[in-house]
């Protein structure tokens, strides 16, 4: 992993389009803009790993005594 | 063409009907194939069954019948990924978890919903990084309610 410095106002270019600047810092909090094209996804990285785990727990879904009749 | 499934079995699919996911879901990226199965006593719920993949099922549900506000933006990216043409080409589904307790508790994932072009057959999950929607939407809050409220809390 690359680590770099920066100060607020200060950013970082990731390949030809990528670009991450530090827009505030606030105690432990850093504000992030981030310039990317479209189809370059852009996501908290906890909430990947939350969609990733709810995906697993549903993909081993194993009980088929499924009431649908609990539907108004 | 036959698909082996741990839970229905033997199925014979039309290979036409199958979409395809180019990216897979998450956790899920090798699995780029899916057939969907419908469920006999409802319409608001389907299985998702991957082809390569008898030991996995997702089982999916119309968020818009969870959630009356619920809305997905479909952007420029999405649409060329998913070569959509016209907004009736687009269906959205959610997964839904079921957790231990009983499907009185399942949830939904209204954050990453499946995109689905049904005239092309394709599809792609996609993250909604909204804070008014929840991984874990109920789809029975009535029932959690007095679910609690019978076990005197």
């Amino acid at each position: 992993m690359l680590i770099l410095t920066r100060k607020v106002d200060e950013a970082i270019q990731i390949g030809e389009h990528i670009n991450i600047k530090v827009v505030s810092i606030e105690g432990n909090k850093v504000k992030l803009g981030i310039s990317a094209p479209k189809n370059v996804s852009v996501v908290r990285e906890e909430i990947l790993d939350a969609v990733k785990k709810e995906n697993i727990n549903a993909g081993n879904v194993k009980n088929l005594d499924i009431d649908f009749k609990l539907l108004e | 063409m036959k698909l082996q499934t741990e839970r229905f079995g033997e199925l014979e699919i039309d290979e036409k009907q199958i979409y395809e996911f180019p990216h897979g879901i998450l956790a899920f990226e090798h699995l780029k194939k899916y057939a969907f199965i419908n469920i006999k006593e409802t319409p608001i719920f389907k299985w998702l069954q991957p082809v390569n993949d008898p030991k996995t099922a997702f089982l999916i549900v119309d968020p818009f019948l969870i959630k009356r506000d619920y809305f997905v933006d479909i952007d420029d990216n999405i649409k060329s990924e998913l070569d959509i043409e016209k907004p009736e080409d687009v269906l959205i589904y959610t997964i839904v978890t079921i957790p231990e307790k009983g499907f009185k508790f399942a949830t939904t994932n209204l954050v990453g919903p499946l995109i689905l072009n049904i005239k092309k057959r394709k599809g792609k999950q996609i993250i909604l990084e909204r804070d008014d929607l929840s991984i874990k939407h109920p789809l029975f809050p009535k029932e959690e309610k007095d679910a609690k409220t019978s076990h005197g809390g």
